[in-house]
């Protein structure tokens, strides 16, 4: 072999190498990308050549600007159309963009709760857990409840609101507005639990207000037993009130848990 | 002299030559204003100022980085050969192989110098507005670094055989494509079609992957980026450059000068 001919190929040897050393680190790279849930990349369907965070705030610039105009210039339904598309967009750029997935929420509400929800939807899969709160699946819960109709309506509003009370820091409306509907949905029998369960728990100024709803829940019960179980279990549930339940130790703050485990 | 005196001359002569280069200047002008005026964005936003200010500030430390890797790098190489003045250099006790590295080296230097200005202008910026240094930057930047690495040594691979005009196109080509490439197991996954299969597999390997450096959306909103992630990009970015210039390298010993 000549001296040309050996460089030739240990040049290409060596290139090998280093390819297949970029393989196998592209592959590993990849892994800890996927188990680490770094911006997914199947998620963005707008490629930018990597500037799609900077795209995504342009955008959100001008959706701003969209969002003020109202639609006192045009068609409403227009209007509601191209104001969900522009939250697609952006939330394609830029799926973690928290803010985007609120206010969008927020504004598409009223006109369009099934897009809404469709956001909510999209925010729950993929904004990240720590930047994620309560407030989001709130919102999903609500619009569920005010537009949705049938057994849906109760179905999507319980399972928004365990997404949001899977999450630190809820104020007590959020159990409160699950107790409700669980009232609603299985009556009086099936909520007793839940409302004394969040009287057992809750913060000492909050027991008024909660025990009234357990007495009124309670008395519907025996008012109107659905079984002797039922029957049993409002009047073990007085019992304990007239106790003394109010001299109780206050315990910690509900929590997706405790209330759960009712 | 030693073949590392040799590179560091070559990538010295490289880095002074470009101190002469007044876009540099404009462009670097540019990005530390849009940084600059970043506390006053609040006019344009609801409530996410602060992620405009830190995108913006990667995206142009990107940026920064790109044209300099496409232009430079392409001229570079491509400008000694058409003004014959690499026969005078090659002639001295310099190998082409070193000519190459040391001319990947000024470039990265280039870079790597306007890179910083602008990140420590930034870096001044925030800490003026949030009150702390965002530590976090820091990992953007070094891919960023190595994203350059990998660009520059496409940019050089592409001048020893291509002019320097098409060089840049086609590097801001791979540059764009690469940015896809991530793409391209999807199209793989879903073709059913074998041949479509197999050239999307090997496209996906073959074209640099620059979506592994890109982890701006998730330093822009303060997510945890582990560093084993930043340290398998590196060694691809390593590993990447060191295979595409020893091909530039193969390529560059049989070109006739």
């Amino acid at each position: 072999m000549s001296g040309g001919t050996k460089e030739t190929v240990s040049g290409l040897v060596l290139a090998g190498i280093l390819f297949v050393g970029s393989v196998y680190m592209s592959n590993r790279a990849t892994k800890i990308r996927d188990a680490e849930d770094l911006l997914n990349p199947q998620l963005l369907h707008t490629p930018m050549a990597g500037f799609e965070p900077l795209a995504a705030d342009i955008q959100w610039i001008q959706l701003v600007q969209f969002m003020g105009m109202g639609y006192s210039s045009g068609k409403k339904e227009v209007y509601v159309d191209r104001l969900y598309r522009r939250f697609d967009r952006l939330t394609s750029l830029d799926p973690y963009f928290t803010i985007a997935y609120h206010y969008g929420t927020l504004f598409l509400s009223v006109e369009a709760p099934e897009k809404a929800l469709s956001i909510v939807d999209r925010g729950l899969d993929y904004i990240p857990r720590e930047e994620l709160d309560w407030k989001l699946p709130f919102y999903g819960a609500f619009i569920s409840y005010q537009y949705c109709e049938g057994d849906e309506r109760y179905a999507k509003s319980l399972k928004y609101l365990d997404a949001a009370m899977d999450h630190e820091g809820y104020p007590l409306y959020v159990p409160t507005f699950r107790a409700m509907i669980v009232e609603r949905k299985d009556g009086p029998a099936g909520a007793l639990n839940e409302w004394y369960k969040l009287y057992q728990n809750c913060d000492p100024s909050d027991k008024t207000f909660l025990r009234g709803n357990v007495e009124r829940v309670a008395s519907e019960v025996l008012k109107n037993p659905e079984s002797p179980e039922a029957k049993q279990k409002a009047e073990e549930v007085l019992k304990e009130l007239n106790k003394g339940g109010e001299e109780a130790p206050p315990k910690k703050r509900a929590t997706r848990r405790n209330v759960s485990e009712t | 002299m030693t073949p590392v005196h040799n590179v560091l001359v070559v990538a010295q002569g490289t880095f002074v030559r470009q101190l002469r280069n007044k876009i540099l200047y404009m462009l670097i002008i540019v990005c530390t204003c849009f940084v600059g005026v970043g506390s006053m964005y609040h006019i344009l936003t609801l409530d996410s100022e602060v992620k405009l200010m830190r995108d913006l500030a990667l995206a142009g430390i990107s940026l920064m980085g790109m044209v300099v890797a496409i232009f430079i790098g392409s001229n570079e190489v491509g400008k000694e050969l058409r003004e014959g003045t690499v026969d005078a250099l090659l002639s001295k006790p310099l190998g082409r192989d070193q000519f190459l590295l040391g001319k990947f080296v000024g470039t990265l230097w280039v870079a790597l110098v306007n890179i910083a200005i602008i990140g420590v202008g930034f870096l001044v910026v925030m800490s003026f507005y949030e009150g702390k240094i965002w530590v976090d930057l820091a990992r953007s930047v070094i891919l960023n670094v190595f994203e350059v690495g990998v660009l520059v040594s496409v940019a050089i691979f592409f001048t020893t055989f291509l002019p320097e005009a098409v060089s840049a196109v086609v590097t801001f080509l791979v540059f764009l494509l690469g940015h896809g490439a991530h793409m391209l197991p999807m199209i793989s996954e879903k073709a059913d079609h074998m041949p479509t299969e197999v050239i999307a597999k090997g496209l996906y390997y073959l074209i640099p992957n620059f979506h592994h450096f890109n982890i701006r959306a998730a330093v822009g909103h303060e997510l945890e980026v582990p560093w084993s992630y930043v340290g398998f990009t590196i060694l691809y970015g390593l590993f990447y450059t060191g295979m595409v210039l020893s091909l530039a390298s193969l390529i560059f010993r049989k070109r006739e000068l």
